[in-house]
């Protein structure tokens, strides 16, 4: 009896203790530094995705794999935040090796002569307490577009690893036209929804 | 047929097709008056403008790269046009028409692949040759061109020209340039109107001005799309299509220099098949 009751008070314990030892399942909670921090953009938990439609029948799907950035947030002061990101042109991929080299071409996105596209955020403002408002330019082609996007805040917390992350996601749409990439606009719509679901490491 | 569909193949037969040959139809004609029952040698500006002008307005519908191509077709025109002048001030072997032709070439290269001239690519004297090579080749091929032109009139020049440039667009859509495919396309287009037209009067010709309209846009649309094609072809596409227009001198010799008439015009120009199939499947793969 005795036994029993203390292997019980000794596992209640246990469980309230395990949040401070990382054994909690919910790692959503946000723990993280408070105040300004920087997040490196990772890759590997981070898709950036075009979508156009083809010819009025289907759509046609892009990702972007290489993407590096980092996005300045300051819980404090959400307009003194920031999102950089760089995109490597010529890894793009449609999972088709001919399709690929076509859009990488002079026909698209030139990618010998653009190899970059970048986003550079020029103001933040909290819509609500998910969403915030960025406006900034996208360099691509050889062109610059200011655009304003509404960014989902997806969570925030501690990774696996153990370092402090959060995680963003946004929909819009471009005009491929505006940045020069005008061939067969018939075949391939001139708008393009561009899909970005990304994580922040924190520094 | 799907409407977007429809839209592509009118957009292609509106401004490849129907335009510019209404275009280098109206000019051409102007200037050579093939109804006239004296021979016209002397406006050999038709050629010029007329090629340079039905590309423009086919670059102009279709757009497309590189973006300063319409830019290099201006200039390309006032050069073909320059042409004809020196012909008629200058007598013996054309030194101006060389060195006119030589810096063109070289200024057309570097505009047409300016990224390529950079530290990261080609810097110093890496950059110099190339630049020499290639405006060598182009000097070269409209200075072929040319010759042969002067030495047949009528359908010759003008076949040849269809059946380049119908094999530089084949090479284009094989290495996933297909823009660029379709403004050669609009040459070749302008080229059978000159045939045409040729076939009419006979004495019509494309030399002094014509043949390097031609060669400079063909060339520059070919020079882009195979420096940023990501399909890397090989150098030898290149440089088969280059040398193919040499051919023609093989005309001049043997067997096919004795025929007269179309069978010599068609056995001429079918001399410069072999090099350009060669260049074709080259770029295929094979």
């Amino acid at each position: 009896m005795r036994r029993s009751i203390f292997g019980a008070l000794s596992a209640l314990l246990l469980l309230s203790l395990a949040p401070a030892t990382g054994f909690a399942q919910d790692e959503s909670e946000d723990d993280g530094s408070g105040g300004a921090a920087t997040f490196e953009i990772d890759p590997a938990h981070t898709k950036i995705m075009a979508r156009a439609d083809h010819f009025g029948i289907g759509h046609a799907f892009v990702e972007f794999p290489e993407v590096s950035g980092t996005i300045e947030y300051n819980e404090d002061d959400i307009t003194k935040s920031s999102i950089n990101l760089t995109i490597k042109t010529g890894s793009l991929t449609s999972h088709q090796k001919k399709r690929d080299k076509h859009l990488k071409g002079p026909d698209f996105f030139n990618a010998k002569k653009y190899p970059e596209i970048t986003f550079e955020s020029t103001s933040v403002e909290r819509v609500d307490d998910e969403t915030l408002q960025v406006e900034g330019d996208i360099s691509m082609h050889g062109n610059t577009e200011t655009i304003a996007i509404k960014i989902k805040e997806i969570g925030s917390g501690k990774g696996p690893q153990g370092n402090f992350r959060r995680g963003f996601y946004t929909e819009f749409e471009i005009n491929r036209l505006n940045f020069g990439i005008d061939w067969k606009p018939e075949a391939v719509d001139k708008m393009v929804r561009l899909i970005l679901s990304m994580e922040g490491i924190e520094k | 047929m799907s409407d977007a569909l429809f839209s592509v193949g009118f957009n292609v037969a509106l401004h490849v097709v129907l335009l510019p040959a209404l275009v280098a139809g109206s000019i051409m004609t102007l200037a050579w008056r093939p109804w006239r029952d004296e021979t016209w040698l002397n406006d050999y500006w038709g050629g010029s403008i007329g090629i340079g002008a039905a590309y423009l307005v086919g670059h102009w519908g279709l757009g497309g790269q590189p973006e300063n191509m319409p830019y290099l077709g201006a200039g390309i025109i006032v050069i073909g046009l320059v042409q004809p002048l020196l012909a008629r001030i200058s007598s013996g072997f054309d030194w101006e028409k060389l060195i006119i032709s030589l810096a063109a070439s070289q200024a057309l290269v570097y505009a047409v692949i300016t990224f390529k001239f950079s530290d990261s690519h080609w810097a110093g004297l890496e950059a110099v040759l190339w630049m020499d090579v290639l405006g060598l080749l182009i000097v070269a091929a409209d200075w072929t061109l040319d010759h042969v032109a002067r030495r047949h009139s009528g359908a010759t020049i003008p076949l040849a020209m269809c059946v380049i440039s119908i094999a530089g667009s084949a090479v284009l859509v094989l290495i996933s340039v297909a823009s660029g495919s379709e403004l050669v396309g609009v040459i070749t287009v302008v080229a059978s109107v000159a045939l045409v037209l040729s076939w009419w009067d006979p004495s019509i010709t494309l030399a002094k001005g014509g043949t390097t309209v031609f060669t400079l846009l063909f060339a520059s649309l070919v020079l882009y799309g195979f420096f940023f094609s990501y399909d890397d072809p090989s150098p030898w596409v290149g440089f088969t299509m280059a040398l193919a227009p040499h051919a023609l001198w093989l005309g001049e010799i043997g067997p096919v220099s004795q025929m007269e008439g179309w069978l010599a015009t068609v056995a001429r120009v079918a001399l410069l098949v072999p090099p350009l199939a060669a260049s074709a499947l080259l770029a295929w793969g094979l």
